[in-house]
């Protein structure tokens, strides 16, 4: 067996030194038989004659055919030439004195040519009404076969050779633009497109090549705007983002109602949440049942699972990247928003018009308002959730753009207790804070760059103050969080169009405070407590879209990361590639690898998603997380783009991934005493423990994106497995959330102007949950310390991590809109939903109890959302 | 309209703590020899516990604690205790404990040492090895006072030492108190919840406190303070039997599986070492505060 492969090994090389021989040989010909005629000389003097003649004299002269193109030269033109002993190349340069015009030999005969002036067209794509800049639009000139897609900012440049085109300019949701251009110039133009009407009475067939998945070289990512998940159903009528992307295949919801999301399984503090360019590190609203981003201050959502480009890292398993609007810059409009739980209101409008604009747009939830009135005077209690986003645009000049952008998001419990002189006031707070400062600055009509400053903070704050008789008081207040200042360059150049480079820096410096604790005890001794962690996290990365020729194109990337606590620094270079070759024209297989660095972390003792869990670092003795995730799939794209259909097969494998030890963080959220608790006594330092994951799986997505019914169908088969040295006695086990069947059907279906109707319907198979099923005699027996058994000699236990699989989750959710235009043109939407149609009981948990002391334990699923119907209302003006 | 949203709003809010279904396909527990032993060598005797475990869907559960006890211990096991000098004990079974045992003045513990322990069950071989830490924690100090507890003020037993530096440490923290000059014979326990369990988390050397819940300060108390730096298997497998049983409800508690050192099929349990300073101080008594 060794032998024969050393034989065919041999052979192969054999082959391999052939091939070059004739390359090289043939090269080295070609070569010599080119450079010996242009390099012969001549002599040549003339006066007054035309190019035509001078060509012929040398033909005959040098017994060679001379072909042109009279469309490429004027051989009526008369000059005069001088030429003694010179080469035949200078000869011809001296006729044709621009570098536009070639020669090339073949065989018998010279051919004078002329290379196309290329010129550059730029400018910036936008929304007719709104001036609203579009990311994501399709320029693209048929003749040519060549195209390309504006930034996120809406600019775009395409070098194109001079002469007419057709340029063809297309949107999913806008109205294509056909523009004939005489290019002789580098030009500029700012196209405006208007948006489609939103009830399709047809199928609109464009050619939207660009946008298409078989024509792009990034593959496992997928783009959603805001029409989709406005459409979707949701539970409590909240329009949700975050719910949109987990009904993709290959991104996973965690428990019921929850906008954790899992993604090719990984974690959720593995998803980079970028809003505007900050981080967001807590995006959940109410444990989760939320998320944080209010849909009508969102102009898209993009989400990449695999292929990652080099400008993004720092998170192992995804990129979410959410841009708000910009602001309607010719004229006043809003929306108003009412439904169960939440009121909304979204104002935005010029500020100078064509210059500068606002928006801004504000939610809060007043379940707490209308439980008021149940409240008693000894007991309050109220939790409510708010978010803010605010933003300004302004257009400085054709050159130079400011953007300013945040996010004020705010949960809040609070719960007041009065009893006789005793008052009690307890309070939890959790939220974030984003700042962005942008500014666009245009070099060239090649060159885009664009400056952040970049604030974001979380914290998560625990305050209990008792008051009582004589003036005896106590204060205890916990609070763990993180406060980031980032700035990053970032620039795209376009030289060609068959290149498009992206290329930055940037630097995050992490304020941690994993814990504060400030007590005040009633005797008035104070106990302060502040951990604190500060690190500098660095990126320089370069990336390039190239399209090698018509069938064959790649996206290369490289960064470079770097990070800083205290002596220790990392530096780690990750390399990113994706590539695409096309089968057919509307057939492209893709394949990608990346390798991402992860170098801070959230530890999680529930994979909730909870207030409780912590950010930390990576530090000397933490080491990053690290992944390598390789993808292979196709693309196709048929019926006019109508519909487009990917699989993807993906196998992610996960380095010093970190979890708690068990025991290590006991997440309690009955009171606040547990909470606090859980804070106190979570040992991050101890407590950790690092190990491996795998991931591996295939993803099916079909999807329908125009006409009266748009929607998809997503199927993902998955596995994915952990193994730590601490955990499970360092054998490997199933994830929590390894779900092996994913699968969701989603539809809109829009069959009048007046009406939209939608509808989800969802299967996953069952989680995997821990539960102790073995009882034995506690260990506290034999141990010198009293009670350490909590009064109680039984152990609850079970042997293996994850031993319970849960059962299957399905459920089917329906929504219809009444859409009506008034008098005054303001469109004012009914929308009602209806959660869990067929009221499935789902799992949230398990939990063994048993009726009365003696009656044997019962496993019991507890299911929290069975059939619930929403309603909202809407008014934009 | 009012009244309809109250409602709903009153059963999402109000109405999950009944949302609950029966599940016939449950996850059996395991048969298993579970062999517990703890060793010190500030322990007057070398104890371990050796039983049986069931699943917890199993009839016979509605037996009282002791019964419980009683119905899973294994008394005929041979249990051995060796040394690196592979010098070994038996230890018997003691029916009043329910331990396996011997006085420690028969086989001596020393600190930095490895033993090994075999035990022999059901036709079937456990073995198991541990070594004993060689540092304990050196000084404790306590005092007395009030602290706030959900709302309540209680009277307050702060045990506060120094964390045993070079190395990450596990601690239990204990103390059993009764009115000096009292005649009653039971001490009772000073009551620490969950900050019996300590960790050096707030950085090596730095100090460790614990606050347990005290009564009876307005007079002169007795206290023995207990501290145990032990190894982390302990910990954790005594952390599991403190949290386990009582958040079963809890959907946000991931239960603690406890560790495992014991070779040998169908065997489960810990063999690990602690050291224990033990402390006895006189404190109060102290003001009461209206209202007590």
């Amino acid at each position: 067996m060794q032998k024969s492969n050393c034989r065919f090994n041999f052979l192969v090389r054999i082959k391999v030194i052939r091939v070059l021989f004739v390359v090289l040989f043939i090269g080295e010909f070609s070569g010599y038989t080119q450079e010996e005629i242009l390099d012969q000389k001549i002599n040549l003097v003339k006066e007054n004659v035309s190019i035509a003649s001078v060509l012929g004299e040398l033909e005959t002269k040098l017994d060679f055919t001379i072909g042109y193109s009279d469309s490429a030269i004027d051989i009526s033109k008369i000059i005069s030439i001088n030429a003694k002993e010179k080469t035949l190349a200078k000869v011809l340069r001296n006729l044709f004195p621009s570098k536009l015009y070639q020669f090339k030999v073949l065989g018998k005969k010279l051919l004078i040519y002329k290379r196309p002036k290329k010129y550059t067209i730029s400018g910036y794509i936008s929304e007719k009404v709104s001036q609203e800049y579009l990311g994501s639009v399709s320029i693209y000139i048929p003749e040519l076969n060549t195209g390309t897609t504006t930034n996120d900012y809406g600019f775009y440049s395409l070098s194109i050779p001079e002469g007419n085109h057709q340029i063809l300019i297309s949107f999913v949701g806008y109205k294509n633009i056909k523009k004939n251009i005489d290019l002789t110039s580098d030009i500029t133009i700012n196209i405006n497109l208007e948006p489609e009407t939103e009830y399709l009475d047809e199928i609109i067939i464009s050619s939207d090549q660009e946008t298409s998945k078989s024509q792009i070289t990034q593959m496992s990512s997928e783009k959603l705007n805001p029409s989709f998940f406005e459409d979707i159903p949701t539970i409590l009528g909240e329009k949700d983002a975050i719910k949109t992307l987990q009904l993709l295949p290959g991104i996973q919801s965690g428990s019921e109602g929850s906008t954790g999301f899992y993604v090719r399984g990984g974690t959720p503090d593995q998803n980079l949440i970028i809003l505007d360019e900050a981080t967001v590190y807590n995006s959940n609203h109410l444990f989760g049942i939320f998320s944080i981003f209010n849909g009508d201050a969102i102009k898209s959502v993009e989400i990449f699972k695999g292929g990652f480009p080099a400008r993004y890292g720092g998170r192992l398993s995804s990129v979410v990247k959410i841009n708000t609007k910009n602001g309607n810059k010719e004229k006043f409009a809003g929306k108003a928003n009412i439904s169960l739980i939440s009121s909304s209101l979204l104002l935005e409008g010029p500020i100078k018009k064509g210059k500068t604009s606002f928006v801004i747009s504000g939610r809060r939830t007043y379940a707490d308002l209308l439980l008021l009135p149940l409240m008693t005077k000894e007991e309050k209690l109220a939790y409510y959730f708010t978010d803010v986003n605010a933003k300004l645009h302004h257009v400085i000049n054709d050159k130079n753009k400011l953007y300013w952008s945040t996010y004020y998001g705010q949960d809040k419990y609070r719960n007041r207790t009065v009893f006789e002189n005793e008052r009690s006031k307890q309070k939890i707070l959790w939220g974030n804070i984003t700042s962005t400062l942008r500014w666009n600055h245009e070099f060239n009509n090649k060159l885009f760059s664009n400056t952040s400053l970049i604030f974001s903070n979380y914290k998560f704050t625990v305050s209990k103050d008792d008051r009582g008789g004589a003036n005896r008081s106590s204060t205890f207040k916990t609070s763990s969080g993180i406060n980031d200042y980032g700035i990053k360059f970032d620039f795209n150049y376009y030289p060609t169009p068959n290149h498009t480079f992206r290329f930055g820096i940037g630097s995050t410096y992490h304020d941690f405070t994993p814990k504060e604790i400030n007590i005040k005890n009633i005797n008035d001794d104070e106990i302060v407590n502040t951990q604190k962690i500060k690190t500098l996290e660095s990126a320089i990365y370069i990336e390039d879209d190239w399209r090698i020729n018509d069938k064959i194109s790649i996206y290369p990337g490289l960064r470079f990361s770097h990070f800083q606590h205290k002596s220790k620094s990392y530096f780690k270079p990750e390399m990113r590639l994706s590539a695409a070759y096309k089968l057919y024209p509307l057939l492209t297989l893709k394949a990608s690898y990346a390798r991402m660095n992860q170098y801070i972390h959230r530890l999680s003792n529930s994979g909730l998603g909870l207030p409780t869990d912590l950010w930390v670092s990576s530090t000397e003795r933490l080491k990053p997380q690290l992944s390598e995730q390789i993808a292979l799939g196709i693309a196709k794209d048929f019926k006019n783009n109508v519909y487009g259909l990917t699989i993807e097969g993906y196998y992610k494998k996960m380095d010093d991934i970190i979890a708690f030890k068990e025991g290590a963080s006991f997440a309690g959220l009955e009171s606040v005493r547990e909470i606090t608790g859980s804070i106190r006594t979570v040992d991050f330092v101890n407590g950790i423990t690092t190990g491996k994951g795998w991931a591996y799986g295939t993803e099916f997505l079909l999807r329908k994106k125009k006409g009266k019914l748009t929607g998809w169908l997503g199927y993902t088969l998955s596995w994915s497995q952990r193994q730590f040295k601490d955990l499970n006695g360092g054998k490997i086990f199933n994830e929590r959330y390894d779900r092996r069947h994913d699968f969701s059907i989603v539809g809109i279906y829009k069959p009048s102007k007046r009406i939209t109707i939608s509808g989800n319907w969802l299967f996953a198979s069952g989680i995997n949950y821990n539960l102790p099923n073995t009882l034995g005699v506690a260990a506290g027996n034999n141990f010198p310390i009293e009670d350490v058994n909590n009064n109680d000699n039984i152990l609850l236990f079970n042997t293996e991590k994850n031993n319970f699989k849960g059962e299957n989750f399905h459920r089917l959710d329906l929504g219809i809109q009444f859409h009506k235009i008034t008098k005054r043109n303001r469109e004012r939407t009914w929308g009602f939903s209806f959660y869990n149609v067929y009221a499935r009981k789902n799992p949230f948990y398990y939990e063994i109890s048993s009726e009365n002391q003696n009656s044997p334990n019962v496993l019991y699923r507890r299911y929290l959302f069975q059939f619930l119907p929403s309603f909202n209302y809407s008014l934009k003006f | 309209m009012k009244p309809y949203i109250l409602l709903i709003i009153g059963f999402i809010v109000l109405g999950c703590d009944d949302l609950k279904e029966e599940i016939r396909n449950r996850p059996e527990g395991e048969k298993l020899v579970l062999i517990n032993g703890f060793l010190s060598p500030e322990e007057e005797i070398i104890k371990v516990e050796v039983s049986k475990t069931i699943s917890v869907f199993d009839k016979p559960l509605q037996l009282q604690q002791a019964d419980f006890v009683n119905t899973l211990i294994i008394k005929d096991a041979v249990v051995v205790i060796k040394n690196e000098n592979q010098e070994e004990v038996e230890l018997s079974y003691s029916s009043d404990s329910k331990l396996y045992q011997i006085a420690s003045s028969e086989f001596l513990i020393e600190p930095g040492k490895r033993y090994t322990l075999n035990v022999s069950t059901e036709g079937k071989e456990f073995k198991a090895t541990c070594v004993i830490p060689v540092t304990k924690t050196e000084s404790i100090s306590a005092a007395i006072g009030f602290r706030a507890v959900d709302g309540a003020v209680v009277e307050n037993l702060n045990v506060s030492f120094d964390d045993i530096k070079g190395e990450n440490n596990f601690y239990i923290v204990g103390a059993l108190f009764n009115v000096t000059n009292s005649i009653e014979e039971n001490r009772s326990v000073v009551n620490f919840d969950i900050e019996r369990f300590a960790t050096d988390v707030n950085g090596d050397g730095l100090g460790i406190s614990a606050n347990g819940t005290i009564s009876n300060t307005s007079e002169s108390l007795e206290v023995t303070v207990k501290v145990a730096n032990v190894d982390e298997l302990i910990y954790t497998t005594l952390k599991a039997s403190f949290l386990n049983k009582d958040q079963t409800s809890n959907p946000f508690f991931q239960p603690i599986i406890p560790p495992n050192n014991i070779e040998g099929e169908g065997g489960y349990g810990v063999f690990a070492g602690f050291r224990l300073l033990e402390k006895t101080m006189t404190l109060g008594p102290i003001q009461s505060l209206d209202g007590f």
